[in-house]
């Protein structure tokens, strides 16, 4: 994200050029600073654009505008109030007819603290909830440990019919999570704190939501540098946001660590989990396979569809070394597509812990002080499963090899995949499902059987191979882009001029 | 004799009838006439702003800061759009402005006309402006919603009055005396000194001006449809059927927002393309779809310049009960000509500008009201081969972008050509220019050009220069030039 640094002041410069000046003598009597866009979601989808500005300071607070866009880009409408000094908008979720905006100050005396504010499509602010920044004062233990984790287990999401749900990474030293329902009338439904029933530490995070249930991945673990963890599945009711099951995730010598919970076409929720061995410390324990199921998110019972081993079930169309590793690398499954004729086409990296040449020589200089383990990212795969379940066939996507250095030498495959992918190292950055769930396309970035890097949008053909279109824009001078996720079935492209100072906001069609 | 005689009758009859036949024929294959824009038929205009110095009119010298600094932002706007070609000269539209103007003239002595200059703006906007210095613009969009002489001299009258009643001026003289009063000084000094609150009281500051601006404006308003009305009655026109054209600026924003315009599917239903999409479609409900109006600025009408229209309306005709004015989603077959230059002017111009959304929106909308059908089956193949082409270059989104309305036909237009296959473009392309027979008309031959190089890729430079050796005179060569 930090490419979009230089967009807020550009943007302010903008509307302050634009709208607030009157004329030349006039400009520059005030500023407008852009402090965060942010992407309205509804059920993961993007259906719009929330842009937030710091418009004035005062004695002890600042006055801010918020501007709100369709999906489209065409301004819809915008709203004024009074904040914190340092606010930021984190994100924005849309449900029934009101806008959830979930802020975040970091007051670098206080500590910081967080709070959402709902409006509905008039205008009207129908609530403010704050979270209680008190919980824990800045500077503990917990706390730090929380801020480096929230990106991670902090989550909003809408409650289809309902309202939001917040998650916050509790500072606790237990760690854990507080939760908050908002109802769609802009009120606080009820709020909760999960955290360790045994032991020291737990994180959880939020999965999904159905109208019933807050489903959330939960690790328990001895201490926080505890690499063994027991997981669970938490399911809490969207009504008073009791526990209605907890269940373990280790069956029969299996870890089953949830990827993705959705909607299939049939109206089941399908749970994709991977699948990895629980002898195995949890964090460091390689990935075996995948397994598809259906959840039942009133109990929390899953009924395994399939458990997909790659040495067994895959090796008509790969080529294992051991249960875990192919003759192309490890394996990272990033997300199972559900395509209309009750297909799926899982999609993939192959990746490998390699030596660096540079880190090597570093490792001499430094006299075994430095890391010479790098890992490799290499092509991506989509590996079809037919209607009975059966692997079908596994396509590659080539592209160029992509080297990340790693912290230590001894970092196990597990923890090493975990850490390539919060760190956004794959070239997998998400699965478009279209504006009607006909076309999958994967988005992703990397060298895409040419020298040049882009981004690159696969579009699965239903039956077999794939089209890729390929956002490799022509280099400009004083001209960069930037590319991330626009409405369903498209790309969102940030173009900026640094010479001329403008902006220009583009969708494009990833098929 | 009289036999041969006969023959050589029937002979001189066949042959008139032969060639009154083929001229009929020839008749029927419209060739598409563009007006000449402003850059080259306006050279005299554009010597003369390029000179423009702004006259010594204040002792004060802030003030005559401040009236320089307007008037030559005012002059830059102008110049630009002399330049930039926004401004056309249109023979039809300008001879109908310049007769009312004439009559308007010879039946008001009393009034000073001499420096009144009307000009036809390239705007689709329904709506005409006095710029000051005699500068009258009229857009090509109110032309659309013009349905006889009376309306558009109430029109031009009222632009007119602005500029006799030097409304421009005195607004500009009073901003200055505002602007240079100490009390606004000494406002915009402490603010551009205070720590906090600035866009606050700074916003505060300027509201005062937009308030004193929107109340005088509303005022003059007034005074112009006043003066106007008298100096077309004057002149001998029916003001009760002019003053129709207020109850029609209500609702000209139909054009864009209305979904009663046209029936989207049916243009495409012969066309070899899926038809999936116009099914509707579920599972996606973004923001576009609603209504959402988070409006910080609460005092908008006090900004507001114009009076209300239908007040304006039962002021004029003395009439309480304004009649229903079915406007503006159908085109009348009143005025037709000056309504089809109009409307070929503005595809023209939305195609010239990249504006692709609109220039098929308003095709589509010409051919519902049953406008020449080759002419706009034209200008879909060219949008279809420029959005491939955009699509080509990842511009296709602003190219299409209208930002339309929910629930209009532009909006469904829109989501249409964002969604759209880039085949199904190629294929569109291909359809509408095959909806013409071809023929030797530049007109043809320009819409396979675009097709041969923005879709099928081939070798522009040849593609280009042998169109310019068959054509050389064609009326698109400036677009080639563009390009």
């Amino acid at each position: 994200m930090k490419k979009l640094n230089f967009i807020p002041t550009l943007i302010a410069l903008l509307i302050s050029a634009n709208v607030f000046a009157q004329s030349k003598t006039l400009e520059n009597v005030v500023d407008v600073d852009l402090q965060s866009s942010v992407e309205i979601t509804n059920n993961k989808q993007i259906v719009g654009y929330a842009f937030f500005y710091k418009i004035d300071k005062l004695k002890k607070s600042a006055m801010f505008r918020l501007e709100i866009l369709d999906e489209n880009l065409k301004p819809l409408g915008s709203n004024e109030f009074e904040g914190p000094k340092d606010l930021i908008l984190r994100r924005a979720v849309y449900e029934s007819n009101q806008i959830l905006l979930s802020f975040y100050d970091e007051d670098k005396k206080d500590g910081y603290e967080r709070f959402v504010k709902i409006f509905d499509l008039k205008g009207k602010e129908t609530g403010t909830i704050p979270y209680d920044p008190e919980k824990v004062k800045k500077g503990m233990f917990g706390a730090a440990v929380a801020k480096s984790a929230e990106s991670i287990y902090e989550g909003t999401d809408n409650v289809e019919g309902k309202g939001f749900i917040c998650v916050y990474q509790s500072k606790a030293k237990t760690g854990g999570v507080d939760l908050q329902m908002i109802s769609t009338t802009g009120k606080l439904k009820w709020e909760k704190n999960v955290t360790i029933d045994k032991g020291d530490r737990t994180d959880l995070y939020l999965l999904a939501t159905t109208p019933n249930t807050i489903l959330l991945f939960e690790m328990d673990r001895g201490s926080i540098m505890a690499r063994d963890a027991e997981i669970f599945l938490l399911g809490l009711s969207t009504e008073d946001g009791k526990e209605l099951f907890k269940k373990p995730l280790d069956v029969k010598g299996v870890s089953y660590e949830p990827m993705l919970i959705k909607n299939s076409d049939d109206g089941k929720l399908k749970i994709v989990s991977t699948m990895s061995n629980s002898d195995a410390k949890f964090a460091n324990a390689k990935p075996i396979g995948f397994s598809i199921g259906e959840l039942n998110d009133i109990t929390g019972d899953i009924k395994v569809i399939k458990d997909f081993n790659y040495m067994n079930d895959l090796s008509t169309v790969l080529d294992m070394k051991n249960e875990s590793k192919s003759e192309d690398g490890y394996i990272k499954a990033h997300n199972i597509c559900m395509m209309p004729d009750g297909s799926m086409v899982l999609v993939g990296e192959f990746f490998r812990k390699t030596v660096s040449a540079g880190g090597m020589a570093m490792k001499l200089i430094s006299r075994g002080g430095a890391s010479a383990a790098q890992a490799t990212i290499e092509d991506m795969f989509l590996l079809r499963i037919d209607n009975n379940l059966k692997a079908k066939s596994l396509e590659k996507i080539e592209k160029d090899k992509e080297r990340v250095p790693l912290p230590t030498d001894g970092l196990p495959i597990g923890l090493m995949a975990r850490l390539l992918t919060y760190t956004h190292s794959f070239g997998y950055m998400y699965t478009d499902e279209g504006l009607d769930g006909q076309k999958k396309t994967i988005v992703a970035r990397g060298s895409f059987g040419d020298e040049k890097y882009g981004t690159v949008a696969i579009t699965i053909d239903p039956k077999k191979g794939f089209t890729q279109k390929k956002f490799n824009i022509e280099k400009e001078k004083n001209i960069s882009y930037y590319i991330s996720r626009g409405k369903p079935g498209t790309v969102l492209i940030m173009k900026y001029n640094s010479k001329e100072k403008t902006i220009a906001l583009n969708i494009e069609k990833v098929n | 004799m009289p036999l041969k005689t006969t023959n050589v009758y029937t002979k001189l009859f066949c042959i008139l009838f032969f060639s009154i036949s083929c001229l009929q024929c020839y008749g029927q294959q419209t060739e598409i006439n563009f007006s000449a824009l402003s850059a080259d038929s306006y050279a005299d205009k554009i010597a003369q702003l390029k000179k423009y110095a702004v006259p010594k009119f204040y002792k004060e010298k802030s003030a005559q800061a401040w009236y320089e600094e307007i008037l030559t932002d005012r002059n830059k706007g102008l110049l630009t759009e002399f330049e930039e070609n926004q401004v056309v000269k249109d023979a039809l539209l300008l001879d109908k402005c310049n007769t009312i103007l004439k009559r308007i003239i010879a039946a008001n002595k009393n009034y000073n006309f001499d420096t009144i200059h009307l000009y036809i703006n390239r705007s689709a906007i329904a709506n005409a402006a006095c710029y000051g210095e005699g500068t009258v613009m009229i857009n090509l969009g109110l032309f659309l919603w013009i349905d006889n002489d009376d309306e558009l001299a109430l029109v031009i009258g009222h632009e007119l009055s602005h500029q006799l009643l030097n409304h421009l001026e005195s607004k500009l003289q009073k901003s200055i005396t505002m602007l240079t009063s100490d009390e606004f000084i000494a406002e915009l000094k402490n603010i551009k000194k205070a720590d906090y609150g600035k866009f606050d009281r700074y916003r505060k500051l300027m509201k005062g001006l937009n308030i004193e601006n929107g109340k005088h404006s509303r005022y003059k308003e007034s005074e112009a449809d006043s003066l106007g009305v008298i100096l077309i009655k004057n002149a001998g026109y029916n003001t009760a059927q002019a003053a129709k054209v207020l109850l029609k600026l209500d609702k000209v924003d139909n054009l864009f927002s209305s979904g009663k315009l046209y029936t989207l599917k049916d243009f495409f239903a012969q066309a070899p393309i899926e038809q999936t999409y116009f099914q509707k479609k579920v599972k996606y409900n973004g923001l576009s779809g609603m209504t959402v109006t988070m409006n910080a600025d609460k005092d908008i009408d006090s900004i507001k310049t114009h009076p209300d229209c239908i007040k304006r309306y039962q002021t004029i005709t003395g009439s309480s009960n304004p009649e229903n004015v079915n406007c503006c989603t159908v085109l009348s077959n009143a005025y037709k000509d000056i309504k089809e230059n109009a409307m070929l002017e503005l595809v023209r111009y939305f195609y010239e500008n990249n504006r692709l959304g609109l220039c098929t929106h308003l095709c589509f909308f010409a051919l519902q009201n049953q406008y020449d059908a080759t002419t706009y089956n034209y200008f879909l193949s060219l949008c279809f081969s420029k959005l491939f082409y955009n699509d080509k270059k990842l511009e296709r989104f602003s190219a299409a972008n209208a930002y339309a309305d929910a629930g209009s036909n532009l909006k469904e237009l829109q989501d249409f050509l964002f969604n759209c296959n880039t085949e199904d473009l190629e294929k569109l392309s291909a359809y509408f220019l095959n909806k013409n027979a071809a023929d030797n008309s530049d007109d043809y031959a320009f819409a396979k050009l675009m097709y041969n190089t923005q879709i099928n890729m081939k070798d522009e430079t040849t593609f280009y220069s042998n169109f310019k050796t068959k054509y050389p005179n064609s009326k698109y060569n400036y677009l080639i030039q563009k390009k």
